[in-house]
């Protein structure tokens, strides 16, 4: 039997697997400029998380949506528009690497060193150790980003 | 060590989005917990309709900058029209934005009972895999062996990053 966390993550990876390809169809073929693109898929994308703010949802997703949607705005304006402008950028970066790319799951593998770059500011800012297996596996995935560039 | 346009912007996300992890991070501390959902759903917000309709009044499609031929926002606001109007365009759009929106719920919601939220995120890395396949499938990219091998070593990386229990 699947645990439920495991299912729910590949789950995940379907739907992010999914929408790279679209938006690659629609910047490539279709010749949208990938800053309109994010804006529209945004739009978009703030209806329907905004309808599903609104539903029941299992394993208490739905605790506290409308009060911290309230904080976001009341007490966490500035650091929550800092995190908006960084996902903006991100994600116009990422649709633009997709139509330039041979393929658009070599970006996301890219995209994906976050986690390194993630564990050195959490290190710097946060004072977060690194293990040996840690120190190994940045190594590691800085290293594969010579056979993605070939 | 850079050598091609993709990856630069690919780099840029990476570290776009490591800085908003780390950021989260801290909201999530300060706060006391967080709902994500209502989080995406404000960040959405601000990046649809705000920067959204800023950037509609403030480019000019009789200019043409380095930056803008890079990201695509010469011809931003006939771009949008586009969208809005051209309904295979508005279909994929949707669609696009309904897969990222079901798959960031569906990783809360893993997060929630797993014994680690980073084997979450190791899991739904493989999307990438995904997206290999069905580009080669659907669009017709092509898929370099060299590029897989990168691929598998990010994952094993991306594994022995995750903290182990003691």
């Amino acid at each position: 039997m699947i645990p439920q966390w495991v299912l729910l993550s590949l789950l995940a990876a379907i739907g992010y697997g999914i929408s790279p390809v679209i938006t690659t169809g629609a910047i490539g073929e279709g010749g949208i400029g990938a800053t309109a693109w994010t804006i529209c898929t945004h739009i978009i994308g703030a209806i329907l998380f905004g309808i599903v703010l609104m539903l029941p949802l299992p394993v208490g997703l739905s605790k506290n949506g409308i009060r911290d949607v309230k904080r976001s705005v009341n007490e966490f304006l500035p650091i929550v528009v800092l995190i908006a402008l960084l996902f903006w950028i991100g994600d116009v970066a990422i649709n633009a690497s997709y139509s330039r790319s041979p393929n658009p799951g070599y970006c996301d593998t890219v995209s994906d060193l976050e986690s390194v770059i993630g564990a050195l500011f959490a290190l710097v800012l946060f004072k977060a150790p690194l293990t040996e297996r840690q120190m190994v596996g940045m190594t590691v995935a800085v290293f594969s980003l010579y056979f993605l560039q070939l | 060590m850079i050598r091609q346009e993709w990856f630069a912007l690919a780099l840029l996300s990476a570290i776009c989005y490591s800085i908003t992890g780390n950021a989260i991070f801290y909201l999530g501390k300060k706060a006391g917990g967080y709902n994500m959902i209502a989080l995406n759903f404000v960040i959405y917000v601000i990046v649809g309709f705000v920067i959204g309709p800023i950037l509609m009044l403030t480019s000019d499609s009789t200019k043409t900058s380095v930056v803008g031929e890079f990201l695509g926002t010469k011809n931003y606001n006939n771009d949008i029209r586009r969208v809005f109007s051209d309904r295979k365009l508005l279909i994929k759009a949707v669609a696009s934005s309904a897969a990222a929106v079901f798959a960031n719920i569906c990783l809360y919601s893993a997060y929630t009972s797993a014994p680690n939220p980073g084997m979450c995120d190791a899991i739904s890395s493989s999307s990438a895999f995904l997206s290999l396949i069905l580009g080669s499938v659907f669009l017709g990219s092509a898929i370099g062996g060299d590029a897989v091998f990168g691929m598998l070593m990010m994952t094993f990386g991306g594994y022995l990053l995750l903290p182990v229990k003691k």
